[in-house]
């Protein structure tokens, strides 16, 4: 217990993250809500839908950056595993446990703050009450989407650790570029059902449908692209289920790999890294 | 005990350690100079890096070994979890079982309790070290892997270090390439590595005691041993170079020049 504790209390405090994942992802909800809304047409159902969309992005972001300090972390502590593993009560699964737990209470702590800024500043531009209106679903989606994100952390460093740390310079950013790289492609591109096998994808879809508590069509788009004035009720409509069970799968696919990885681990000198 | 049984280490294409054989039921000292593999072996002994042959700890191959709280060494790698000294006893307590107010003691006795609210990486050499001694006798373990435990410690801090590892834990290694100190541990089976072989054991007085010269003494030798290409005995008497007056082993690849 005193790991989870520990890690909780150092992730949440920690001033880079709240940097990075707080504080640069409020500069954007401000920008999404006074400053890049200036042609969005003075029609509710508009508004409604940058709105949500602004707060799938946001929520998006703010866990692959908060997954991109988790992936830091873990690669000075997974250099002392194998040592603690074998002369320590540290289990694979109390470690790993220690780590879910204190990435969500941390992604989750995170998350309601910007979601919360997102619903009072954007109402407070656009003049009108633009509260979540499926609270619940949007906290399901981030306990399951916080669990994806750790368990992603926990195979980039495995992947570190059986190859090079000079892979290190580009594999912590992996979150990050992948969340930036689904993220704007679910909203200016058409993925079709590409969505489901894109946990990315899937996470912003989802906060956006649980945000407007309404279905949305797969190729959201074509909303964005013509300024959310129309809404293309016709076509293929985001399913939630199967969004939700893809994000489930991918997290019990890579948590498996991350539990049986840790115990076959060496240490790697974190001087390996260094590449000047 | 631990056992080892044809140990190689490799780091890359090259053999650090070489067909070691060695068991170990007591606390003993391991001499080398710099580079001989001393650190080394302690790490595959602690389970932090790969081996070929056998470690057996307790009678368990160390690759397989699985929450064994028997074994505590004062290797950075084993003390990850924790960015403050506050943090790290923290959460060692738990998982290692540590005895927090022991070490309290301990630091307070070395004049260190103002290091626990700084960082790891704020202390400097020698409070790390100690800070690292400390951790590994408080944990209560039956055996103890020390790294060059006196390094960068002052004098007077480096005798009273000396009592504790004394006193905490019955089995281990204890690894240092500085001659002086060997005279706190003059009870001790002592072993010698050069270039990856090891050698011994002689008793810690006998060593200190001896000289060397170069070849291979047949009257008065207790031990025989390579270094660069070169062959050394160490002999009783003063026929050679003393042991006591050489410092450090590194001494051994100038000698004779």
């Amino acid at each position: 217990m005193r790991l989870l504790l520990y890690m909780v209390k150092r992730l949440i405090t920690n001033p880079y993250n709240v940097g990075w994942s707080i504080l640069f992802m409020l500069f954007w909800v401000l920008m999404g809500a006074y400053v890049l809304s200036s042609n969005v047409p003075k029609i509710v159902n508009a508004e409604k839908f940058y709105t949500a969309a602004w707060a799938g992005v946001i929520e998006l972001l703010v866990l692959s950056s908060s997954s991109m300090t988790l992936t830091i972390i873990l690669n000075y502590q997974t250099g002392g595993l194998p040592h603690l593993l074998r002369y320590s009560k540290l289990t694979p699964t109390y470690y790993i446990a220690s780590l879910y737990s204190s990435n969500l209470i941390m992604q989750i702590v995170y998350s309601l703050i910007l979601i919360i800024a997102v619903y009072t500043t954007f109402s407070n531009h656009f003049g009108i009450n633009l509260y979540p209106k499926n609270v619940l679903l949007i906290v399901i989606t981030l306990v399951i989407s916080s669990l994806f994100f750790t368990s992603l952390s926990i195979f980039l460093n495995l992947i570190i650790l059986r190859s090079t740390r000079k892979m290190q310079q580009l594999v912590d950013f992996i979150p990050l570029i992948l969340g930036y790289g689904f993220g704007f492609t679910f909203i200016y591109l058409n993925m079709g059902s590409l969505v489901y096998f894109s946990p990315f994808a899937a996470i912003e879809a989802l906060i956006i449908s649980s945000y407007l508590n309404t279905q949305i069509p797969i190729n959201f788009a074509t909303l964005v692209t013509d300024n959310y004035k129309v809404y293309a009720i016709n076509s293929p409509q985001f399913s939630i289920p199967i969004a939700l069970s893809s994000i489930i799968f991918w997290t019990i696919f890579l948590s498996l790999i991350g539990i049986i990885g840790l115990r076959k681990l060496y240490y790697k000198p974190l001087e390996e890294g260094r590449i000047v | 005990m631990i056992d080892l049984q044809n140990v190689s280490i490799y780091y890359g294409k090259d053999r650090i350690i070489k067909d070691v054989n060695m068991s170990i039921n007591t606390k003993v000292l391991l001499l080398g100079p710099n580079g001989s593999g001393k650190s080394t072996l302690l790490r595959a002994i602690a389970g932090i890096i790969p081996y070929k042959g056998h470690i057996l700890v307790d009678g368990k191959e160390v690759f397989s070994l699985k929450n064994e709280n028997t074994l505590s060494t004062n290797l950075p790698e084993a003390y990850v979890l924790g960015l403050t000294i506050n943090d790290v006893i923290y959460v060692y307590e738990e998982i290692k079982g540590i005895d927090k107010e022991l070490v309290i003691g301990m630091l307070d006795k070395m004049g260190l309790r103002s290091i626990l609210k700084k960082r790891i990486y704020e202390l400097s050499t020698g409070q790390s070290v100690i800070f690292r001694d400390v951790l590994t006798l408080a944990s209560g373990a039956k055996i103890i892997l020390l790294d060059e435990p006196f390094e960068n410690v002052d004098l007077g801090k480096r005798k009273l270090l000396a009592e504790w590892i004394k006193e905490y834990g019955k089995e281990g290694i204890i690894v240092t390439h500085e001659i002086d100190m060997v005279s706190y541990f003059k009870d001790l089976s002592t072993y010698l590595i050069f270039e990856g072989k090891i050698y011994g054991p002689i008793i810690a007085k006998d060593f200190l005691e001896s000289s060397i010269i170069e070849g291979s003494a047949t009257d008065n030798s207790l031990l025989t041993f390579e270094v660069a290409g070169r062959k050394f005995s160490l002999v009783r008497g003063n026929v050679g170079r003393r042991v006591e007056n050489l410092t450090s082993l590194d001494r051994l690849y100038t000698l004779g020049e």
